[in-house]
């Protein structure tokens, strides 16, 4: 709360930037990451019709120009926002925002690990299996939070056998599934072969929306559906 | 040809388009080769079908695990290449042994083993990726090889199916070591033991190559499980050097080493492990593997240091690696290694590259009897032709790590598709839209690259480069004009229908 105050008399808004995939394909997560941050007292705003991609796909797609003209785009919205913060819950976006802009952006895992978010521990805790996202693990380092986070809502989190920095990509990202379906696929069945568990969470829409479509005998969870503040 | 292939195999077992034939032209050695065409068995009864077809039509047949051979042997030379990646099926463990299809992967059978409290004690550096059929055509060797000898001594038995088609049941002894010119292994039960229980360390800096030599022969009789070895012009070189002087490592499988905690002796193994790629990333790509008696260490060590060349290795089992940047170096070694008396091939086997310096006599008689019409990997091991060497590959060395972990890889198993494949195809200046076909940007490959050379990066670039060329995908082409219209990439959204493409990451 001290903190909070803080930031206020800083001054700057703290945004919550949900990513496309969240706003175009998972709504409901969006108002579950939103009804989260509310919970936790944040205070954030949103961008309604303005908000443009981060540009991940554009970039890792090799349109290094469109990137460029998107990021200068944003950085003009975020400007005219007063955005000093950035919240979000897509891996990929939070790691455009942080490594691309220079941007002070934190991943939703981080911001739930910092507060305190401790439950009633079940005497049994519930099994989940966690997904290392790639952009949130390999490529912004971050293992430890989401599953402390997990933990300390009471789960028991189970690995893959290959995970942290050894996990293996769903197959969604780096523009694999819209170009070859059939691979990308091909890999998410072989990423679920590995999970001895009956959930599956991960922290990561492209990841979560592409397990499900592919998985027959496990649960897959977004972050924002067993997190609860 | 292609044809009969794809009646043996199926259609989605044969390749011969100029992606397969442009990843499967290497190993990771600096050979390049020429293959006619790749095929993917799933079952000995195909393999056996294969080399009938092919004894009979004179083709020539290149057998090939995960590629990670240093000394050209994998590399194809007209001939078509038969990858054993997709007969990677643990068949049976029992108490004392294992039954394993060629292609499983090394670490892979060790997960599965030591979830049972048993291990495989052969590791080499490459076991992340190469495959057992490999390991057991190379007898590879790697830092336990002082305690637990070579691949040849865990094979108990062999199916291997012979250039003429049959399937011949063996103890191995023939074809251990063989390096794929007299059969093609298609199945191995190899003896396994208890994964021991704890492990300890001692480092040890010594000044002189004579302290080195002195210490090591009073550690061979003790029954150390690695005495690995790092010179001081290597630690001098590399970015974790383990210090200033030449460093000798002893593990025991016991409390007799000075570092006992678990984690700890499994940190410094480690990181002994990336002393090669450490010295890689600095340019020193060139490897040799020479097995020095222990009594002429010493020697070997102080010429290594006056010709400027920086080393490591299974001291323990006698095996150098000196390391360097050119390949006009390697006759440096040649020489020092006929002066003492060394075996010039320790672990890496002939190949192509050793053939002027090192003949398995042995093989002789056997390629006689197995294979007189030389089907099988010829241009290796017996001296004949002359090969082509790559000077400078610089997109990366080529050495297969990114296998084990590139999620492709793991799915379709098919070198086109692999890391190393496509750094194949950035050096070729390939045009194609494999790069957005098979990559997820995932960087898996990066978390184990020795040489740090940032695949991930570099095949987005690539992707740049395509489309400075006009070349897109199709659904790229939708993607960006979504972005172009309306700033993201799935366009104008209908709120009552589900999307029809999803673009993230």
């Amino acid at each position: 709360m001290f903190k909070n105050l803080l930031d206020k008399l800083k001054g700057g808004n703290t945004l919550y930037y949900p990513g496309c995939m969240t706003k175009f394909a998972l709504k409901d997560k969006q108002k579950q990451y939103e009804d989260m941050l509310k919970k936790l007292g944040i205070e954030f705003i949103k961008l309604p019709d303005v908000e443009l991609c981060c540009g991940i796909p554009v970039l890792n797609a090799g349109y290094v120009k469109e990137f460029e003209a998107l990021k200068q785009r944003n950085l003009k919205i975020f400007k005219e926002y007063d955005v000093k913060k950035i919240i979000a819950n897509c891996p990929g976006c939070y790691h455009t925002l942080k490594n691309e802009y220079g941007l002070d952006a934190e991943h939703i895992t981080q911001v739930l690990a910092k507060r305190n978010i401790e439950r009633i521990i079940p005497l049994v805790k519930e099994e989940v299996t966690y997904h290392d996202p790639c952009h949130l693990g390999r490529w912004s380092g971050i293992y430890d939070e989401p599953r402390q986070v997990l933990e300390k809502s009471g789960f028991a989190v189970r690995e893959l056998d290959y995970s942290r920095q050894e996990s293996i990509c769903c197959g969604g990202g780096g523009g694999l599934r819209q170009n070859d379906r059939k691979t990308s696929d091909a890999v998410a069945c072989n990423v679920l072969k590995q999970v001895k568990t009956k959930k599956l969470v991960t922290a990561c829409p492209m990841c979560y929306y592409h397990f499900r479509e592919n998985a027959k005998d496990v649960e897959v969870l977004d972050y924002s559906d067993v997190v609860k503040v | 040809m292609i044809d009969d292939f794809i009646k043996i195999f199926g259609r989605e077992n044969v390749g011969a388009d100029v992606k397969d034939l442009l990843a499967y032209s290497f190993d990771a050695s600096n050979v390049e080769g020429t293959p006619l065409a790749v095929v993917w068995p799933l079952a000995t009864k195909q393999v056996a079908e294969f080399m009938k077809y092919c004894n009979k039509n004179d083709v020539k047949v290149f057998p090939r695990g995960a590629g990670t051979n240093l000394s050209g042997g994998a590399v194809p030379f007209k001939g078509v290449v038969v990858d054993f990646s997709r007969m990677n099926r643990i068949l049976d463990v029992s108490e004392g042994s294992v039954v394993v299809e060629p292609g499983v992967v090394l670490e892979d059978l060790e997960r599965e083993l030591n979830q049972r409290g048993k291990t495989l004690p052969v590791v080499p550096a490459s076991d992340k990726a190469c495959t057992v059929g490999g390991c057991i055509a190379e007898d590879s060797a790697g830092i336990r090889a002082v305690k637990y000898g070579t691949m040849k001594d865990w094979v108990t038995e062999l199916e291997v199916v012979l250039p003429d088609g049959r399937i011949l049941k063996t103890d191995g002894k023939d074809f251990s070591g063989s390096e794929g010119i007299i059969g093609l292994i298609t199945k191995a039960t190899l003896r396994i033991r208890e994964k021991p229980e704890t492990r300890s360390l001692t480092i040890f800096e010594l000044d002189s190559p004579g302290e080195v030599q002195e210490k090591l022969i009073s550690f061979l009789t003790q029954g150390a499980s690695a005495i690995e070895f790092v010179s001081r012009l290597a630690n001098g070189i590399v970015k974790k050097p383990f210090g200033l002087k030449n460093t000798l490592l002893v593990e025991f499988e016991d409390n007799r080493g000075a570092i006992k905690d678990q984690n700890e002796v499994k940190r410094i193994t480690e990181h002994r492990k990336t002393i090669s790629s450490q010295l890689a990333s600095e340019g020193f790509v060139i490897v040799e593997d020479p097995k020095v008696p222990a009594e002429k260490i010493a020697e070997f060590l102080e010429e290594l240091e006056k010709m400027g060349i920086p080393s490591y290795g299974h001291l323990g089992y006698g095996v150098v690696h000196p390391r360097m940047k050119r390949n006009a170096e390697r006759a440096k070694i040649a020489g020092l290694v006929a002066k003492v008396g060394a075996n010039p091939v320790g672990e890496h086997g002939i190949g192509v590259l050793k053939k002027a310096v090192k003949t398995k006599e042995w093989l002789l008689p056997l390629k006689q009897k197995y294979d007189p019409d030389n089907i099988l990997n010829p241009g290796k091991v017996l001296p004949d032709t002359h090969v082509p060497l790559v000077e400078d590959i610089k997109v990366c060395v080529l050495c297969g790590m990114c296998r084990s972990r590139c999620p492709v890889f793991r799915t379709l198993l098919t070198e086109s598709v692999s890391p190393r494949g496509l750094a194949i195809f950035i050096e070729k200046k390939l045009k194609d839209t494999v790069f957005w076909e098979k990559c997820s940007q995932c960087r898996a490959c990066d978390s184990v690259c020795p040489m740090s050379a940032h695949l991930s990066k570099k095949i987005r670039e690539h992707r740049q480069w395509l489309i400075g060329q006009g070349i897109e995908t199709d659904s790229n082409k939708v993607m960006m004009d979504n972005v172009r219209k309306y700033g993201n990439p799935f366009g104008k959204i209908d709120e009552t229908k589900p999307v029809k493409e999803l673009y993230c990451c």
